[in-house]
């Protein structure tokens, strides 16, 4: 007998490029696969920006990947794709080729990680298609809420925003109209209400979603998970050294930091080292500040520039403390539970995702948002107070694990299908060798 | 000038002066012709034409009038001139008798297309050149009216351009007159605009305060004369006062003249057209009037242009020239549009009850914010759904996105599309048209709603109460606060105009008195349930221009034939508005509507408002809906 299968459908194959979202969803894959009671499936979209090719395959845009009959790339074209909206102009991609696909797979479960790219349509694709089977949303960022990249920081002040409404969205982008970002909820939820269940990575991100509109009884909290890796070593060594890891926009706040370095001064007794990626797709302002910055800081700050993940056991050793200074609210970052696994307190705006994982004073030091005189302040303290690092460094909490996670995931969707498939469903699970045993 | 010749061409014939025959004949096209000669001895003639010695359908017309003879004496001759009523006759096809009480007289044939126009010249320049100006001026004027079927018929325009050419030769041509600020006389035309092939609308601008005018003649390209002076409405150019400024102080600054006329036979021509002026010291000048204008917005925005400025309307020019121009205008395009395709997405749902009716303008991006919701309500899947685009240009694009829409949300529906833009009221009577419900809803492409549902609940208010005329549904805009709870009407202080005014505008939805069913004066053409039987008695008609006030014109109809309108809390849609139109190009279409509107129900509306029935701040119905409707 066959088992019941998930279908995970990511916006991207952390192969092509890596990233913090998709990471995960294939992690998750494989932490079922090996859990075993769900065959999962993994369908990575592809196709520009995030990658260069052109179609794989001439008339399909399906492909599997490295030989894993589980695994495949989803090329979408983003030609006229309508950013606003979330959706692309031509739709035949989702009711022809997506509802094909879900057709030859038949799975039994489709886990949405994201639909970016994709289009949120595909939510009603897969219920039309097949109408029995539970779809699971992961709510990754504010996509769905925020027109500003999903991270609902109001454009003209930079201040976070709490809630959206069609005036403030406007207030925020002029030109278009209260009319039209009232069009683009109903667009986006009358597709998602066909969602069986929401996954939020924190209670931060779930009331923002229920404050939009989706009922709390929709929407499970689960925080994202790692494999376990072994801490880091830890020479003996003044607590001075601090790392900045993540992608270089606006919104992950490495000028913050710089910024913070710069008010510290040459004598100041302690280095940053950065690590991260597309500097060169930012708008040329900011990449113009930031390289100004980056020369201000010359003697305290390295620029590293790209890291491979692998080197991470590597690169935590030689520091002391990871900074997390984004302006946005993050969902669940996963720079910081990768902080956390290495034994390394981390340094954190004092808002949303970050706050919820990082305790002030028990597992690393908060600052306020936005201000580098704040970040200053605690990265001086760290340096500076003998003791504080080992302190820090106890009382980081233990990081959710994957295989724990995927099993909360796998005892979830058994729980839907019961919903969906009614009294007979245990017979239906035993048959299919996925019967709760006790 | 020819006064005796005027008396002499109606009056008797001196008897020596008559002899009957057959002076010139010349073609103007296979369909009429023109003879010059003396025919009969009555100006009312019993007239037929032959061909072959068969009876041709043909109308005949004759004018008479007093032709000089070499010695200067005047006689008495007949310009004929007729028209075959029958497009497939052609005058080449046999010898041709005319047949004049027991005279006939021989006209010969026409030869083909060629060596008409040499005969033509003949006639005019031997029969019709000689006479005297005021006799000429009849003769164009007689021909373009004579003409009127040839004109219309299919080799209409060859027709117009004979005419102009006779025109050119035989009219009286008088000074051009030159403006200039320090003369004091002054002539001009804007602008004139083709309402249709026999209604025109002139704007311009005259000056006569050293001799009064006596006469203005609007002369047609064909010929046709029209008298404009006692119907022209004159309103103030502050823009020409200040051309004349070297002049000093005007007696009368109402220097603007508009005026909407008939000309009683068709003109094709847009160029050629003339404005005359003669003041009363007899002298007379011309004025050249540009190429007229034709596209209907082009039309429909300089006609509006005047009220637009205007605090106080003035009601001659709205009563008289206004608005006759533009319900001949909308009339003429209602009239002549046509589907231009109508196309199928999904399988038709089966005997459906509902028939919804969506015009789209433009913007045919909301079909997928409406199908998006639909696609979530199956009884959306199982009504009569039509979209009626009047933009052709976007057929493609509808067709594209329709394609997409019935694969991506399997809601079945139709497009119609129409060869142009008609308005609100044609666009939905073009679908309506095409409807199979027994129940319609007319719908704004901008309309989505709050949840699925309301169709039923729409319906079934409608079912449970026989009798009544269109039910709304509450409406709301973008942020919960209500746009529609049914309307009513408001005047502004000091004015006489009724505008119209929405129950609880703003307040928020949730609000209790906004949330009682109540039969109201009207309810908003943006979404509106009605019987279909009901709707083919009252349809919506297309007065207005640019869609607006139409559902208060149904709406005060319906009442006025007994029916009550309903609004329905119940069912709850949300109304994206105001993104058809600019509100700028809003502006003067609103302000001619709300005269129009207040024009045609002011009295119904007056006793309406004096009822108290419908006091907005009264929140419990005046009948309850229960009780088997409305009175």
């Amino acid at each position: 007998m066959s088992k019941p299968k998930v279908l995970y459908v990511a916006q991207n194959h952390p192969e092509v490029r890596p990233g913090g979202a998709e990471g995960y969803a294939l992690n998750l894959y494989d932490a079922v696969r090996e859990i075993g009671d769900f065959e999962p499936i993994f369908c990575a979209r592809t196709g520009p920006p995030i990658s260069d090719v052109k179609r794989y395959v001439g008339g399909s845009p399906f492909t599997s990947v490295n030989d894993d009959p589980n695994q495949y790339f989803f090329w979408t074209d983003l030609t006229n794709y309508d950013w606003f909206y979330g959706r692309p102009a031509d739709k035949s991609i989702l009711f022809r080729f997506f509802r094909d696909f879900l057709l030859a797979h038949r799975p039994d479960v489709i886990h949405f990680q994201h639909t970016l790219f994709i289009g949120y349509e595909a939510v009603r694709i897969a219920r039309q298609t097949l109408p029995d089977t539970p779809i699971v949303y992961m709510l990754h960022e504010y996509l769905p809420i925020c027109h500003r990249d999903g991270q609902m920081v109001r454009t003209k002040s930079e201040e976070l925003c709490k809630e959206e409404t069609p005036h403030r969205c406007h207030e925020c982008f002029p030109e278009t109209s209260p009319q039209t970002f009232f069009a683009r909820k109903r667009f986006i939820q009358s597709q998602l209400r066909h969602v069986d269940l929401f996954i939020a990575p924190g209670e931060y991100v779930r009331d923002r979603y229920v404050d939009w509109g989706i009922p709390a009884d929709r929407i499970k909290v689960a925080p994202y998970a790692c494999w376990p890796v072994e801490p880091a070593r830890s020479p003996d060594r003044p607590r001075n050294h601090f790392a900045f890891f993540g992608q270089f926009t606006p919104y992950k706040g490495a000028d913050v930091l710089l910024e913070a370095m710069a008010s510290l001064g040459e004598d100041f007794d302690g280095h940053v080292w950065i690590y991260g990626a597309n500097l060169e797709t930012q708008r040329p302002e900011f990449k113009a500040t930031f390289e100004s910055m980056l020369e201000a800081t010359g003697r305290t700050v390295t620029f590293a520039g790209q890291y491979d993940h692998a080197e991470l056991p590597n690169l935590m050793e030689h520091i002391d403390w990871v900074v997390v200074p984004s302006i946005w609210w993050e969902t669940g970052p996963i720079v910081v539970l990768e902080a956390f696994q290495y034994g390394r307190p981390v340094i954190c705006s004092n808002i949303g995702g970050m706050s919820e994982k990082v305790i002030d004073g028990v597992s690393g030091l908060h600052f306020s948002r936005r201000d580098p005189a704040s970040l200053a302040d605690a990265i001086r303290r760290a340096a500076g107070t003998p003791g504080l690092w080992d302190r820090l460094r106890a009382g980081i909490p233990p990081v959710p694990r994957i295989m724990e996670h995927a099993a909360e995931m796998t005892e979830a969707y058994r729980r839907l299908l019961e919903a969906r498939l009614g009294p007979s469903t245990e017979a239906v699970l035993e048959a299919a060798g996925t019967g709760r045993d006790g | 000038m020819a006064e005796s010749a005027a008396s002499l061409a109606s009056a008797s014939v001196p008897a020596r002066a008559w002899r009957a025959g057959v002076e010139q004949v010349a073609w103007l096209g296979p369909h009429a012709l023109l003879a010059v000669g003396s025919f009969s001895e009555t100006a009312q003639a019993d007239l037929s034409l032959l061909q072959g010695g068969r009876p041709l359908k043909a109308e005949c017309h004759l004018l008479t009038f007093a032709a000089p003879l070499p010695d200067g004496s005047l006689t008495r001759k007949q310009l004929l001139c007729a028209v075959l009523a029958d497009e497939g006759a052609d005058l080449a096809d046999g010898p041709l008798t005319l047949g004049a009480g027991r005279r006939s007289f021989q006209l010969g044939q026409r030869a083909g297309s060629n060596g008409s126009s040499g005969r033509l010249g003949l006639l005019v320049r031997r029969c019709l050149a000689p006479l005297d100006a005021r006799t000429r001026n009849r003769v164009t004027d007689f021909l373009a009216r004579a003409c009127a079927t040839a004109i219309d018929g299919s080799g209409g325009l060859r027709v117009s351009e004979r005419l102009f050419d006779i025109r050119q030769a035989v009219r009286e041509r008088l000074p051009l007159q030159v403006n200039q600020p320090e003369q004091p006389r002054g002539l001009y035309a804007d602008r004139l605009l083709t309402i249709d092939e026999r209604a025109f609308y002139l704007r311009g601008w005259m000056r006569d305060e050293e001799s009064r005018a006596v006469r203005i003649t609007a002369v047609s390209p064909e010929g046709a004369r029209t008298e404009l002076l006692q119907r022209i409405h004159r309103f103030p150019r502050p823009d020409v006062l200040e051309f004349y400024a070297p002049l000093g102080q005007s007696r009368d600054s109402r220097l603007g003249m508009l005026c909407y006329f008939e000309l009683g036979t068709p003109s094709l021509l847009p160029a050629g057209w003339l404005l005359e002026m003669e003041e009363a010291d007899g002298t007379a000048v011309q004025f050249p009037i540009p190429a007229t204008a034709r596209d209907p917005e082009v039309v429909r925005n300089t006609v509006l242009d005047d009220p637009a400025r205007q605090r106080v309307l003035d009601e001659q020019m709205m009563a008289d020239n206004v608005r006759p121009a533009l319900t001949r205008l909308q009339q003429r395009l209602e009239d002549t549009v046509s589907v231009r395709t109508v196309n199928q997405y999904g399988a038709p749902p089966e005997a459906p009850e509902i028939s919804i009716v969506v015009p789209i303008y433009q913007h045919v991006e909301h079909l997928e914010m409406q199908m998006a919701e639909f696609g979530n309500d199956p009884q959306l899947k199982a009504a009569d759904l039509v979209y009626v685009l009047d933009s052709p240009e976007q057929a493609d694009a509808l067709d594209y996105k329709a394609s997409q829409l019935i694969a991506m949300y399997e809601v079945p529906f139709r497009t119609v599309v129409l060869d142009r833009n008609v308005g609100f009221a044609g666009a939905n009577n073009a679908g309506l048209a095409l409807a199979h419900g027994r129940l319609l809803l007319l719908l704004n492409s901008d309309v989505v709603p709050a949840a699925p549902g309301w169709l039923q609940v729409m319906r079934d208010f409608y079912d449970a109460n026989p009798g009544i005329g269109a039910l709304g549904p509450k409406l709301l805009y973008e942020d919960d606060s209500i746009q529609h709870a049914g309307m009513c009407f408001h005047q502004p202080p000091g004015s006489s105009e009724w505008l119209d005014a929405h129950y609880f505008k703003g307040m928020h939805r949730t609000l209790p008195a906004a949330n009682v069913a109540r039969p109201v004066p009207a309810v908003s053409g943006a979404c509106m349930m009605i019987s279909a039987e009901l709707y083919r008695r009252h349809p919506l008609r297309g007065l207005y221009v640019r869609g607006d006030y139409e559902d208060f014109d149904i709406c005060m109809r319906l009442l006025e034939a007994g029916h009550e309108n309903w609004y329905l809390p119940e069912a709850e849609l949300y109304h994206l508005e105001g993104q058809s139109y600019t509100s700028v190009m809003r502006i003067p279409a609103n302000r001619y509507n709300m005269w129009l509107h207040t024009h045609l129900w002011s009295e119904r509306i007056d006793s309406i408002m004096a009822s108290g029935r419908y006091d907005p701040s009264d929140a419990a119905p005046a009948t309850a809906p229960e009780d088997g409707g409305p009175r």
